[in-house]
């Protein structure tokens, strides 16, 4: 198992709400793991700390004088007084009881009926039909609940229902939804997700994923759908992806066909299909890898991109960087600092020569037509997308 | 939940006599289980004033509403329901506009001398806790010092479990940040 995985099972490990085997999973990694057995024991430092908390906190006041003085005016007001005080044997009115209230309530006079309440009934309907209207015609998309019975507003929907602008759709932990984007394509949403419709104009699809994680499939020319997470913007450039927002804001682009270009702080990463991109909030996306790459260049590129990686992780891309990496590689000539920029550049080219009109020194001063047009050579299509114009 | 506590005069008499009006017999019940219910009021709003006017409320409506508890359930389970749907209720209706973060003095309560006593590291995470977003708090309160399910939770907050599982997870992770800062 790994730690991503470990620290967002680890609240219901913790809680015994994992299935056994699972939790045997969680026992044999955190007693391998340092990192994950430190939060393992931080969790449970602050659960003990909650269970120690006083039950018991007395108001700085008595509060009884008030209440007393609240059930008086309660009982002498006159939604109880005239109505719920009874009459008794001796002729005195006294205040009811809590039981005689109750039995009272069905003996109130018949409110419904009077001149008052039929006048504001009918105000509250012709405005409830106006704001209905106004509904009908803001802009929504339709969902659909694949799983269990998902949240869209204060709503629960079973079958089908509308997503307008401005409104969250959460699916809890067996919920599933998909939600069609307009005429363009559709979203499917799985378990524990929150997710928000933007935009639905014609020119601008757009949602806000705020944790969880969702698989769109888009058949509309590029850059017509988006979707705003807090770590980056996804930009679909005619593709089908996945894409995960984690409680923290850092998320993951995996991408099954086409390309997704994410944006953010200067930033930019082309993710082509079969390709995968992390990206941390405060940073932007990272630099996008193959599927097929090794663990170590994965981890040396997490450490490049978020934590101050140098040399060492580089040698590391050198190492295990074969031709489908040389996307990877593309990105990193950008990114690294200039003096490390000649090395990344050699290795390029004992992938994937570069093309003619394509210099060394054009490459190093990141001259972005050489760049764009290598990219282009091996499939990377990195400038197309950004000439294309929006309908 | 907690169970009740032996008294003089046994908890179900004193319901009895206040179900019929005795109003010193709802006294009695007020005085046994306000504290109980001032500190979750106070945990859920942070803000002490609101806290006082909650477990107000909170009483008030058990007043009203005493002819429907039949005995079935223990008299504290069913008050502190009660009380939690006058906070929830508040909560919703935004009628207070109160600060969720509580002031300086606000801070002060939890420094009075209770029936557990608190040390420092206990004030640091009652300080913490007030500080959390207002649906983080409650569910961490209600979960974690309370002892409630998600899914009662769900019920009692008109969430849905998966919600109340992800805020609990960023409850739980700012407040460790912030007594590991």
């Amino acid at each position: 198992m790994k730690c991503e995985r470990v620290r967002i099972i680890l609240d219901d490990f913790v809680d015994g709400l994992l299935p056994e085997a699972e939790a045997r999973e969680i026992e044999t990694h955190l007693a391998e793991c340092e990192n994950c057995r430190d939060e393992f024991q931080s969790l449970q430092a602050l659960l003990e700390k909650a269970s120690h908390l006083p039950k018991v906190i007395e108001p700085p006041r008595d509060l009884w004088p008030d209440i007393e003085a609240k059930l008086g005016a309660q009982n002498n007001s006159k939604i109880v007084s005239k109505d719920l005080l009874l009459k008794r044997g001796d002729g005195a009115s006294k205040p009811f009881t809590p039981s005689e209230a109750i039995i009272d309530k069905s003996r109130a006079k018949s409110w419904y009926t009077s001149p008052r309440f039929i006048v504001a009934s009918m105000i509250v309907l012709l405005f409830g039909g106006y704001w209905l209207y106004l509904q009908s015609t803001k802009p929504s998309w339709e969902v659909a609940s694949l799983a269990g019975s998902c949240k869209v507003g204060s709503d629960y929907i079973e079958k089908t229902g509308r997503l307008a602008v401005g409104e969250w759709l959460e699916t809890d932990e067996i919920s599933r939804a998909q939600i069609n984007v307009g005429m363009i394509g559709r979203v499917e949403v799985e378990p524990n997700t929150r997710i928000r419709l933007l935009q639905a104009r014609v020119t601008d699809h757009r949602l806000d994923l705020a944790r969880g994680k969702m698989h769109a499939t888009i058949w509309a020319p590029p850059r017509l759908f988006f979707v705003e997470t807090a770590a980056a913007l996804a930009i679909d450039l005619g593709c089908e992806y996945t894409l995960q927002v984690e409680d923290d804001g850092s998320g993951l682009l995996h991408v099954t066909a086409g390309y997704v270009a994410l944006e953010s702080h200067g930033r930019e990463s082309v993710v082509p299909a079969g390709g995968l991109c992390a990206m941390r909030p405060g940073i932007g996306p990272g630099t996008p890898y193959s599927e097929d790459a090794t663990l170590a260049l994965r981890e040396a590129l997490t450490k490049l991109d978020f934590e101050n990686g140098g040399t060492e992780e580089l040698d590391i891309v050198f190492r295990d960087s074969r031709f489908a990496d040389t996307f990877t590689l593309w990105h990193l000539l950008v990114r690294v600092e200039p003096a490390l920029r000649p090395q990344v550049y050699d290795r390029m080219t004992e992938l994937i020569p570069p093309p003619e009109g394509v210099t060394r020194d054009g490459v190093l001063r990141g001259d972005q037509k050489m760049l764009d047009k290598w990219a282009e050579t091996f499939g990377l299509g990195y400038s197309w997308w950004k000439r294309w114009l929006p309908l | 939940m907690e169970g009740e506590q032996a008294t003089a005069i046994p908890t179900f008499d004193l319901i009895s006599r206040a179900q019929n009006g005795d109003q010193a017999a709802f006294e009695q019940l007020y005085r046994k289980y306000a504290g109980r219910v001032y500190a979750v009021c106070l945990r859920l709003s942070a803000n002490a004033g609101q806290a006082e006017e909650l477990t107000q409320d909170a009483f008030v409506r058990a007043w009203h509403m005493l002819a429907t508890f039949r005995g079935e359930s223990d008299f504290f389970s069913w008050l502190y329901r009660l009380a939690m749907n006058v906070v929830f209720s508040d909560m919703r209706s935004k009628r207070r506009r109160t600060s969720r973060v509580m002031t300086t003095d606000d801070l002060s309560v939890f420094d009075q001398k209770n029936s557990s006593g608190m040390d420092s590291a206990t004030i640091d995470l009652e300080k913490a806790i007030t500080a959390l977003p207002k649906q983080a708090r409650a569910i961490f309160v209600l979960h974690d010092v309370e002892g409630y399910r998600h899914e009662e939770i769900a019920g009692m907050m008109k969430l849905s479990v998966g919600t109340s599982k992800s805020q609990l997870h960023r409850a739980r992770r700012i407040l460790r940040k912030a007594l590991e800062a």
